[in-house]
């Protein structure tokens, strides 16, 4: 029996944790992700219809989704 | 054809699953629902039951915040979630101090003396494991991290050097005088194996 053996054999018996145990976690990633559902959504939502200022589409540095708009 | 898109991601391995989660947030839950039972086994075993949830919701917290960085070659993400756990570790050193007194509390004490085959028997054994106990409690943070996780969580070497972004090499770290000084501090996080395939630091 070597060294690694005898750390080995002071493994804690832990049993794995029953549902009940990780409901708290869970509930804490899912609104991390939730949150970042909606960041995601606001971001989009006041993406939709900015434009770069009317000097900059002149200058064609625009970004493409604005282009259009430039172009009429 | 839906139903089976749709039951993809739980036959994704990890890599997929971490992959997908960077457009689909929500897909993250897999993984958790996968790792999260052994990554609190974890914890209860290093800094006990009671600190053990919250340590396992920052471990996924901070894992989902930072899944764009996961090496999507690897598709097994337990070793990178024991990672993440066994810092978090660094930050309940109190408890799991603890820990280390409630379990050299738990052992028995040895036999009165007067039973000499019976103390005999188990001297060998209960000695040492209130020697290996108290070892294990002064060793440096980081060797005990790569010791528990390759002992008690049963990691491969690979993975536990991949769990604390440890490089893995065969060979040990020059230290004699006139074999090069090995940079400060590698020695103790290098880790390899020997030609008996034992660990060594």
């Amino acid at each position: 029996m070597n060294d690694l053996d005898l750390v080995t054999e002071l493994t804690p018996q832990v049993p794995l944790p029953a549902p009940a145990d990780l409901a708290g976690p869970r509930r804490r990633l899912t609104a991390a992700i939730a949150g970042e559902r909606t960041d995601a959504r606001t971001r989009d939502e006041s993406g939709k219809g900015a434009h770069l200022p009317t000097s900059s589409c002149q200058r064609r540095t625009c970004c493409p989704r604005s282009r259009p708009r430039c172009s009429s | 054809m839906r139903v089976a898109e749709r039951d993809a991601p739980a036959a994704a391995d990890d890599a997929e699953v971490i992959e997908r989660s960077w457009h689909e947030p929500e897909r993250f839950a897999v993984l958790f629902d996968r790792h999260a039972p052994f990554i609190h086994r974890y914890a209860a075993r290093r800094i006990g039951a009671e600190a053990a949830e919250d340590l396992v919701a920052e471990t996924f917290l901070a894992a989902f915040g930072k899944r764009r960085q996961y090496d999507t070659s690897y598709p097994d993400a337990r070793p990178w979630l024991y990672g993440i756990a066994t810092n978090l570790v660094g930050q309940h050193r109190r408890d799991e101090f603890r820990q280390y007194r409630i379990q050299r509390a738990a052992l028995p004490d040895l036999d009165p003396p007067g039973h000499a085959e019976r103390v005999a028997a188990s001297v060998t054994a209960h000695g040492m494991r209130r020697l290996l106990t108290a070892a294990l409690a002064d060793l440096p943070d980081g060797e005990r991290d790569v010791l528990i996780l390759i002992a008690w969580e049963q990691l491969s070497y690979d993975e536990t050097a991949r769990a604390l972004g440890i490089p893995l090499g065969h060979r040990p770290v020059p230290a004699e005088p006139g074999q090069g000084q090995a940079p400060p501090g590698t020695r103790r996080r290098r880790l390899f194996r020997d030609d008996q395939g034992d660990l060594a630091r």
